[in-house]
């Protein structure tokens, strides 16, 4: 894409000068000599960049850049001074101007002027892409509430956690539009690592619930539940580690065959291993942070069992955390693992139970029947 | 010497951006996390004001509230309740209540019309 530029300047020499270097630069160059010709020229060709001598008959460069603000406030307007133009300056300050170049020009100057100018531009473009991104997303999730309160969700829990996100999401554009302004480049990038960090969670969340309020079919198989317990230990247990925290898993009567849905399932024993290792990081001056993983048979039934040594909790939080977006994580969690969990549990013909104190761990108790769910059923939640 | 904010949160990115809000214009800062540590950072600190949000993980905003109200030295310290719940009742004699994704100009202007 050529980037379009509009060069003003009442005296011919430097139009034609600047002219050269700056189609150099790989710019589509236009020309004004006057304040007059200029704005014709903006109206019609949309520059991103106006270059312009501060100093000129007629409309002069001041009254030139409030214009061209008024039409269109993202264009980068740089001014050229001469000597003894302070006043003239402060007053382009004012009006938002991007930057100053003193005559007579020097090449590289000019360049660093109008690259600075470009950057500023891209990263509006990016914003601007982001943004548009996430309000589609949002339309889905409106599009998704219909569907939800057919499910007898109350929008009024899944709401909580949208707004963190959102205030988030403004917090880090907040920062970038201030590091735009301040010209304070550490203060943009810490802004966008927000801002992206901010809608991956929200496409995270918003892709969860789609794939969750979806119809879709269990797939029940009939497989073998050491095989299974096996797998789901070895792919957590790794990630684990590499947290820093210890994985102790006991399969030993873990034995025989039952029939589930192995996708579905998986999903929501990690959930609850996942939940422990974040308590275990929680808990201050924890020693030696540890998650164990049971799996054994019991009256004709898998009982799993997930325990941590992590902060645990008291029975306030005891009785929310299988709402929908009940999170103590702020932007950390979303709150929709153990809702996930239980509701897949559930489709088993299976119960979740908990155990914990604060300060002293948590145990969670997985019952899933060995026959598991019908054909076909529903995996919606109910 | 300019005002000073407290600011009570558990989300870092919302603090950092009441941060960049309050500093933004003209005001000087100070922050907690919980509202344990609010406590504290109110006796050290001696803000002017105190941004509260309601739900965080160990002890609720209106815990702390009722704490700081039986501080004799600091009771009469505004505070500004800044949260995602639906509930101005939790704390009645809060001077705004904020809700959010928040408007920042709304918010600085009630700061302004408290405290100057
Ligand atoms: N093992 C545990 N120990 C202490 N608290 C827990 C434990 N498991 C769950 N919780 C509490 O329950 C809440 C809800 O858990 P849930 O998995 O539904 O959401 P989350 O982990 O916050 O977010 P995410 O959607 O990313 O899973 C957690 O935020 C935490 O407060
Ligand atoms: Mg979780």
């Amino acid at each position: 894409m050529e980037d379009k530029l509009l060069l003003v300047d009442d005296e011919e020499g430097i139009r034609n000068v600047l002219r050269i270097s700056l189609a150099d630069l790989g710019y589509t160059v236009f020309t004004a000599a006057d304040g007059k010709e200029a704005l014709t020229i903006f109206k019609e060709e949309q520059p991103d960049i106006v270059l312009t001598d501060i100093k000129m008959p007629g409309i002069d460069g001041v009254e030139l850049l409030r214009r061209i603000k008024h039409e269109n406030p993202e264009t980068e307007v740089i001014m050229i001074t001469g000597h003894g133009d302070m006043d003239l300056a402060v007053q382009s300050l004012k009006n938002d101007a991007t930057d100053f170049i003193t005559k007579p020009i020097n090449d590289d100057i000019l360049e660093i002027s109008v690259q600075k100018a470009r950057e500023k531009i891209l990263v509006r473009e990016k914003l601007r892409a982001y943004t548009a991104n996430l309000e589609a997303l949002l339309r889905e999730k409106s599009a998704l509430q219909d569907r939800l309160s057919s499910l007898g969700l109350r929008i009024s829990s899944i709401s909580h956690g949208i707004k963190g996100l959102l205030t988030g999401l403004d917090g880090g554009m907040y920062l970038v539009d201030g590091g735009l302004k301040k010209n304070d480049s550490d203060q943009i990038r810490e802004g966008w690592t927000i801002v992206k960090e901010m809608v991956d969670r929200i496409r995270k969340m918003v892709l969860d619930i789609l794939f969750y309020a979806r119809e879709r079919e269990l797939k029940p198989e009939t497989i073998d539940v050491h095989s299974f317990c096996q797998e789901v230990a070895q792919g957590v247990g790794q990630k684990l580690k590499e947290r820093g925290i210890e994985f102790h898993q006991d399969l030993s009567g873990a034995t025989g065959s039952f029939r589930v849905d192995p996708g579905y399932l998986r999903t929501a024993l990690i959930n609850i291993i996942e939940n422990a290792a974040d308590a275990c990081q929680k808990k201050e001056d924890l020693a030696a942070p540890k998650v164990v993983f049971r799996a054994a048979e019991e009256n004709g039934e898998i009982l799993f069992e997930i325990a941590d040594n992590g902060i645990g909790m008291d029975e306030e939080a005891r009785e929310k955390i299988f709402e929908l977006f009940f999170s103590s994580k702020g932007s950390q969690g979303t709150g929709l693992g153990l809702y996930i969990s239980q509701k897949v549990v559930g489709q088993h013909g299976g119960s979740i139970r908990v155990r914990s104190q604060p300060g002293r761990g948590s145990r969670f108790f997985l019952k899933v029947p060995r026959s598991g769910p019908e054909e076909g059923e529903s995996a919606a939640p109910a | 010497m300019p005002k000073k904010i407290l600011i009570i949160d558990d989300d870092p990115i919302v603090v950092k951006y009441l941060q960049a809000v309050f500093s933004d214009n003209g005001y000087d800062t100070c922050t907690a996390n919980s509202s344990s540590e609010g406590l504290e950072v109110v006796r050290k600190e001696k803000p002017d004001l105190i941004t509260l949000d309601l739900q965080m993980p160990d002890e609720w905003g209106p815990r702390f509230y009722r704490k700081l109200r039986k501080d004799k030295e600091h009771r009469d310290i505004p505070v500004i309740v800044v949260s995602g719940i639906d509930g101005d009742h939790a704390i009645q004699s809060a001077v705004a209540f904020v809700r959010k994704p928040f408007d920042p100009e709304k918010l600085v202007g009630i700061v302004k019309n408290t405290i100057g």
